[in-house]
Formats: structure tokens, sequence, C-alpha cells
């Protein structure tokens, strides 16, 4: 068996521990079970969910993404090439050919992507409030996503650079459960729990923007 | 020698000599908070440190114990060492998430003495982290084995003990009430006029932050005045009539779901329909969404703040209103407590739409409001008297910004730490309840006639 296949094998065995791993971390959560709620609602659970994932996203209505705008800007883009990332190696553990139409915007983004990741981590460097915040987790996890982005860019150009994309990739998913990397589940909790709090209460949507 | 020793505190050694079963105990009692919400919300944080700015404690000092995300990494180093694998091997600024004495001092230094609980970092977060819930998780963790700042559980065992947060003996409240009824009968002209004190079987029955009676009795008497013009059926309890709790801010859930039952008692004594708040944010927190969870009992009955109450009349033109009377520059403080944890957003500001005709807001504003700095229990806690005076600079810069001449805000604790800022920034500005300025302009003779 080629290096290439122990590797494809090595990624898809990460990917099924870190899934087997965050349900596990899931379920242990939910576990601690969930509180009866007593007050009469004022406002909607749904509502405010869904006030969670869409406008309450955006800067005009989150007055930390205004301030920092181009920290909230270095996010998103940082996210769309971590996405790219996945959806290049589903390609190469899948063994779909790729055109050009896909693997120019994929590089862009990936660019993108990786600069977005650089930044970010040279902010948390000098800082000295992201400095005082930060722990390990916090650089190992930015650096092992910016080396996931690097090779997978240049795993675009050079099939060579395949085995360490590879060998990245199976290092984050086992890595993933562990740190803030799991934070790709607890952000669609944590945002569906601030909805329901907040449209509970009728602060979300806000009454004024209501039909 | 003697001014060393007079110089310790006493609450502050305490937490440094506690004992390993007393540690043992608020570790077993913060266990037992835990629920999935909380467990989520403390495994969710990614330091991206955007939380910081919107902390007013930390945009005023800057300093790493006032970020939020700092704060909550306080408690999760705790619960991630108690409950998870790799949980214990990190150690940060914050600790290595032993609860010991050192975290403990921690936890009271930032939780109790650097946040007032206002839920702007939870508005601000990019996870959407419940940061307040989680920080009075903690402070309930404290609360168990009595380790709330004394100067804070002594105006929760006053209301515990006396039946109101400034003791306020029965004799003295029913007096109060004798000489506003005589004072509202001068006001409206009208020998009939009066507070009504344990009328059974009315449509409101009102509470007040004491306050009110012991210092403001004016901004009692406008609220009488309102109720009067509007003809409405109301009274006040003789026993249980406090609308605070500073069960919410000490974290005792035990106490503040007392203080909160016995306005139920007097609702069911007194068979009335509406629970109505008075101007009180933590008040209309406390009341309207935590005691039914504290108490775990539905209420049959509805709750309102008086704000909704008053905005109502308007509506239905139960009372008419003169803004020409009032031509001063107005502004409005949300009070976290109502608006951003409560949900009363607009009420307020449609009032003095009608009530002043100069009207503006400061930026930025309702939900999105600073904190003045007078939540989280810091009116009480002398011993963070510098840090809240200090941290209320961002209220008073916003304030100053409006070029208003009357500040507005629906909470007497607002009040007190504006009046504060007032005199420590030279505002040079009135400040004043909804009601007041409400009753300023109430055109009452037209509706008697």
């Amino acid at each position: 068996m080629s290096l290439f296949a122990v590797l494809k094998l090595g990624v898809a065995a990460s990917v099924l521990f870190c899934l087997v791993v965050l349900t596990v971390i899931l379920v242990r959560t939910f576990a601690f079970g969930r509180r009866p709620t007593y007050a009469h609602p004022r406002g909607g659970s749904l509502a405010g969910i869904l006030y969670a994932f869409g406008p309450g996203m955006l800067p005009w209505e989150k007055e930390s993404a205004a301030k920092h705008i181009w920290t909230y800007i270095g996010g998103i883009l940082y996210h769309v090439g971590i996405l790219m990332a996945m959806l290049f190696l589903a390609t190469v553990l899948l063994g779909i050919p790729l055109t050009q139409t896909f693997l120019q915007p994929a590089q862009i983004l990936l660019i993108i992507g990786l600069v977005s990741g650089v930044a970010l981590l040279i902010k948390r460097i000098l800082k000295p409030q992201m400095r005082a915040l930060s722990g390990g987790d916090d650089y190992l996890a930015n650096i092992l996503v910016d080396l996931l982005l690097f090779f997978a860019l240049a795993a675009t150009f050079a099939e060579a650079m395949l085995v360490p994309f590879l060998a990245v990739a199976m290092i984050i998913f086992i890595y993933v459960p562990f740190g803030k990397l799991r934070h790709c589940v607890f952000f669609f909790y944590s945002r569906i729990l601030f909805g329901t709090f907040f449209g509970k209460r009728g602060v979300f949507p806000h009454p004024s923007k209501k039909a | 020698m003697t001014s060393e020793k007079v110089q310790k505190d006493p609450y502050i050694e305490r937490i440094r000599h506690l004992k390993p079963d007393e540690l043992e105990s608020a570790l077993a009692s913060f266990r037992k908070l835990l629920d999935h919400n909380i467990a989520a919300g403390l495994q969710s944080c990614v330091n991206c440190g955007l939380c910081a700015d919107s902390c007013h404690y930390f945009l005023v000092t800057g300093e790493t114990e006032a970020i939020p995300a700092y704060k909550l990494k306080l408690v999760s180093s705790v619960f991630k060492r108690l409950l998870t694998v790799l949980g214990g091997l990190a150690k940060g600024s914050e600790g290595n998430g032993a609860l010991d004495s050192q975290t403990v001092e921690r936890w009271v230094d930032s939780l109790y003495g650097r946040c007032t609980l206002c839920g702007r970092c939870a508005l601000n977060c990019t996870m959407g982290i419940n940061i307040t819930r989680l920080i009075r998780t903690a402070r309930t963790t404290l609360a168990s084995i009595d380790l709330v700042p004394p100067d804070l559980q002594s105006t929760v065992t006053t209301a515990v003990e006396k039946g109101n947060n400034m003791g306020i003996p029965r004799q003295e409240w029913l007096d109060t009430l004798q000489w506003l009824s005589e004072e509202l009968q001068l006001e409206v002209g009208d020998p009939e006029a009066h507070l009504p004190v344990d009328k059974p079987g009315t449509e409101i029955l009102y509470t007040v932050n004491p306050r009110e009676p012991k210092f403001f009795p004016l901004s009692l008497l406008a609220t009488a005045k309102i109720f009067y013009a509007a003809k409405e059926s109301w009274t006040v309890s003789s026993d249980y009539y406090d609308v605070t709790n500073y069960g919410l801010y000490s974290g005792n859930d035990n106490e503040a779901g007392l203080i909160s039952s016995r306005l139920r008692d007097s609702m069911v004594k007194l068979g009335a329909k509406t629970l109505v708040l008075g101007e009180c944010g933590h008040g209309y927190n406390s009341n309207r969404w935590e005691a039914p969870e504290w108490m775990a009992a539905t209420d049959r009955f509805k709750v309102k703040s008086v704000i909704q109450i008053i905005a109502d009349y308007i509506r239905q033109r139960r009372i008419k209103l003169d803004p020409s009377r009032n031509q001063k520059v107005v502004t409005l403080h949300d009070p976290c407590n109502l608006v951003r944890l409560g949900g009363i957003i607009e009420e307020q500001r449609f009032i003095l739409k009608n009530a002043v005709t100069n009207f503006v807001e400061m930026y930025p504003n309702r939900e999105k409001n600073y904190c003045c700095g007078g939540g989280g229990g810091q009116l009480s806690m002398t011993r963070y008297a510098k840090r809240r005076l200090e941290a209320g600079r961002i209220k008073a810069d916003q304030i100053r910004k409006t070029g208003a001449q009357i500040v507005v805000t629906p909470c007497h604790n607002c009040i007190d730490q504006l009046s504060e800022l007032n005199r420590e920034y030279d505002l040079k500005v009135e400040i004043k309840t909804v009601s007041e300025v409400v009753a300023d302009v109430l055109v009452i003779h037209e509706l008697v006639s």
C-alpha cells in the first residue's frame, strides 16, 4: 500500500474519531440536563434563533463586529478558506478529479483564507490583551489550520504536497475535539441558546423591526 | 503591626484561609448548578477577544481581569478541569482550573468586583455565549459557601429579615403613604385622592423600590398621580412591596426566590390581577424573568413593568399629556436589566416622545446601551466603589455628548449611580424617572372636569 493510500485511510479514520468524540462530548453536555422554564415568554424562541444566525451576525447589529471590522472580515474569510480546504480534502479522499474551473477559485479562496489566518495569528501575538487571553491551544489551533490551508494550496499546484496536506488534516481531525476547534459544533449550539434566550425575552428580533 | 491588622479585610482573609471541605462544598455546588446550557457556554469560547470592548470596565481600565472572556475563562477552567479529559493540563493567567483559594480570590475580584451582570458581553460575543449567566452561576457557587461580599449580602439579608432592602418598618411605610395621600390630594385638588393600601381585588398591585419611600417619595407620588389620572384600580401592600431583589446579584437563588415569592404572596392575599413592577431594572428582570425559575412555578397572573402600563394609558388615551410643559433637552438611559435582559425597549421611548418636546437618544442605545455601572450589586459593594465610578465614565461621556439637560431612566439603581456620576463628572444634568417626567406634564384638571 502506498504512503498516499495509507494517509487517505488515516484521514478517514481521524474523521471518524473526531465525529465519535464530538458526539460523546455533545451527549455528555446534553446529559447535564435541561431545566424546565417557567416564565411566560414575551417573544418567540424560533424568531430569536433565526435572528442569531441571520441579522444577529451582521456588523451593524453587533458592535464587536463593527468595531473590529477587519478582524470580523478576516474571520469570515478564514472560515471560507477552511471550508474550501475541507471541500478539497473531500475531493482528494473520494478521488474526484478537479477541473480548472474549480481549481482557480479554490486557489484564490485558499490564499485569502491563509492570509486571514496568519493575520489573525499575528494580531493574537502582537496585541497585549490578546496575548494575555491566549493559551497554547489558541496558537496551536491557528497554526495547524494555517498549515492545512497552506498545504491545500500547495497541493493544488504540486501533487507531492498531498502527503503533508493529508498528514496535517489527520492531525487536525484528531485534535478538534480536544481544543477550541470544537467550536465547529459549539458555535451552532451557543447561537441557538443565544437566540432562544433573547428571543423568548422579546429582545430579538428587535421590537421596532418586527412586522 | 497594628496598622497592618487594621488594614486586613476579614472577607479576603477568609477567602485566603478557606478549608478544603469548604472548597469541596463549593465545587459540589458548582457541579449541581450545571445544566446543558451552562455546560455548552463553558465549552464554547474561542478567545477571539472581541468581547473586550463591550465591557465598560475594560474600556476604562484596559485590564485583562476586566475582559469578559477572561472572566469566563476563570469559570470554564474549573469546569474543564473537573469534567473534561484534558482540562487539567492547560494553565493560563486564570490559573490551572483547581478551585482553590487563589481561584476563589480571582473569582471574587473579577466576577463580583468587575462585573455588573449587564449582559453587554453576551450580546457582543461572536459565539453568542451568555457570559452573564455563567458569571452568575459562579456567584451562586460562591454564595453556597457564604462568600458573597459582606456589604452586598447585608442588603439581601435586610430584605429577607425585614421584608424590604432598606429595612423600613411597616409603620413608617404606612405613615409615608398617608402623607403622600395628603400631598396627592393637594396636587390634584381632590380630597378623595389617595394611595390605596391592601385594597382587595384591584387590577394592579404596585411594587416600589424602597428608596422611593425612604429618599424619593415624590417619585412614588408621581406614579400615584398617573394612576389617579388614569382612574386605575390599584393598591400597594402594607407588608411586601419591595420590587428589588439583590439575590439576583448575590447569586443566592434560595434568598432570591424567597424575596420574589413574597410579592406573589401579596398578589394571592389581595387578589390583584396584575403585578406591576415599579421603575427598577433588576427588579423587573428578577420578578418577570428569574423569579418563576427560582420558584419553579409559572405565574398565574400578569407581571408587567409600570412603563408598559403608562405606555398603555397613553395609547388608550386614559391620560393626557402636555409635552410643551417640558421643553428641555431630554435623553434616556436604558437600564440593562429592563432593556437588554428584559425586553422592554420601545415603551419608554414612546412615553417620552409623548411627554417632552425635545427628546434625544444617546448612542449607543436600546439593548446596545452601555451599563451605567450601578448594576450587579455594585452600588452596595462599597469595596469596589472607586472602580464603579471609574467605569461609569463611559456613561458620563455618553450623556455629555447628547447635550441633554435631563436624563431619564426607569430604574432607581441607575438613578443612584447616575446621580453619583453627575457629581463625579460634573455633568450638570437633572436625573428623573419616567413617572416623574410624565407626572410633570399630566393634564389632570381637564380630565377631572
